[in-house]
């Protein structure tokens, strides 16, 4: 499980997050809401363990990220806005990079995925969708328990925003934990709970 | 956010569970009463000779006398043994019942964590208690 704890960051004399809290159990999509600029992607990198926060604490499964120092590469894996991929390399190649293991992925990835077919294709050769499924895909080469994706469908055409929302609900029907934060009504529907970030402090909407 | 759906799939999980170890749990306690019967019987057999013996001679030939007792005795212990299942089921039914009432999850097969020792639906990756790989 997730749990977020009197989260605090500013920068210079800007309070972006005041106090966020958040608990989330094993099975649930959280879909964190707001307008732009209010610290979503904030608190995204302080979840990811990317950027560390004044105050507060963020644990997966009891683990104090800030604490345990191997605790976001084994339970979290974090999708920044766009992609996070590497465009001469192939698909494999690009996989390899994430997960630090040269050669094929697990066929289990690829068949999350369905990868099979582009795994030896250059990333610029990928449309835009395909691009995000292999994005996720990296994201996931460990097979975390916990999912943060910023705009997971940000950019996509109707029929890859099915897309990606179907693989969602894949690894939701997993156990996983997925937090994304979005601005997509339709994924916000497909989430069991939604919070909206506004005044540096986080709300479940209902 | 929810709703009906949740709420419904929420109410399956009870259902598919408790209809699952419900048919188990009959299954075993047939399976009590069958061993029940064979220790009545085995009393009732353990008697008849016992008396048979008393009548022609006047006393009683212990060694059958024991090996009755043993496997009276053994039926007992399997008796528990089953009990003790049956226990089991329900105090994870509960377990499971209860934790699983936010997530709504269906929980038909199960597998057990090899990290913490929970049960989880077999549908699952990641464990429910500590998030590791099941
Ligand atoms: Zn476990």
């Amino acid at each position: 499980m997730i749990r977020v704890e009197g989260i605090r960051k500013s920068y210079g004399k800007k309070a972006v997050l005041t106090n966020v809290n958040l608990s989330l159990e094993t099975g649930e999509q959280a879909a964190i809401i707001g307008r732009n600029g209010c610290g979503k992607t904030t608190l995204m990198h302080i979840m990811a363990g990317i950027t560390k926060p004044d105050a507060g604490s963020v644990s997966y499964f009891g683990h104090n990220i800030f604490k345990e120092k191997r605790t976001v590469a084994k339970y979290c894996g974090y999708l920044p806005q766009g992609d996070c991929l590497l465009e001469e390399l192939s698909v494999q190649d690009n996989i390899s990079l994430w997960s630090g293991k040269s050669g094929a992925p697990s066929g289990e990835l690829t068949d999350f995925f369905d990868l099979k077919e582009i795994l030896k294709v250059p990333v610029k050769n990928l449309s835009g969708g395909m691009k995000r499924r292999v994005s996720i895909a990296c994201t996931m080469v460990g097979w975390p328990p916990v999912l943060l994706l910023d705009e997971p469908t940000g950019g996509l055409d109707r029929y890859y925003k099915a897309e990606i929302r179907e693989l969602m609900g894949r690894y939701r029907a997993l156990n996983g934990i997925l937090v994304i934060v979005t601005h997509d009504e339709e994924e916000i529907k497909t989430c069991s709970r939604c919070f909206e970030l506004s005044g540096g402090v986080l709300k479940e909407a209902t | 956010m929810a709703g009906l759906k949740d709420t419904v799939s929420k109410s399956f999980t009870a259902i598919n569970l408790k209809k699952n170890n419900f048919v188990t749990i009959n299954k075993i306690n047939t399976y009590i009463s069958t061993l029940e019967h064979e220790i009545s019987s085995l009393y009732s057999r353990m008697g008849t000779n016992a008396y048979a013996r008393w009548k022609k001679d006047g006393g009683f030939d212990t060694d059958q006398l024991n090996e009755f007792c043993e496997k009276i005795r053994e039926k007992e212990e399997e008796i528990a043994r089953q009990k003790a299942r049956i226990q089991e089921i329900e105090e994870e039914e509960n377990q499971i019942l209860g934790r699983n009432e936010d997530s709504g999850e269906e929980i038909v097969g199960r597998v057990y964590c090899a990290f913490c020792g929970t049960a989880n639906s077999d549908q699952y990756k990641f464990c429910v208690k500590c998030g590791k790989p099941l």
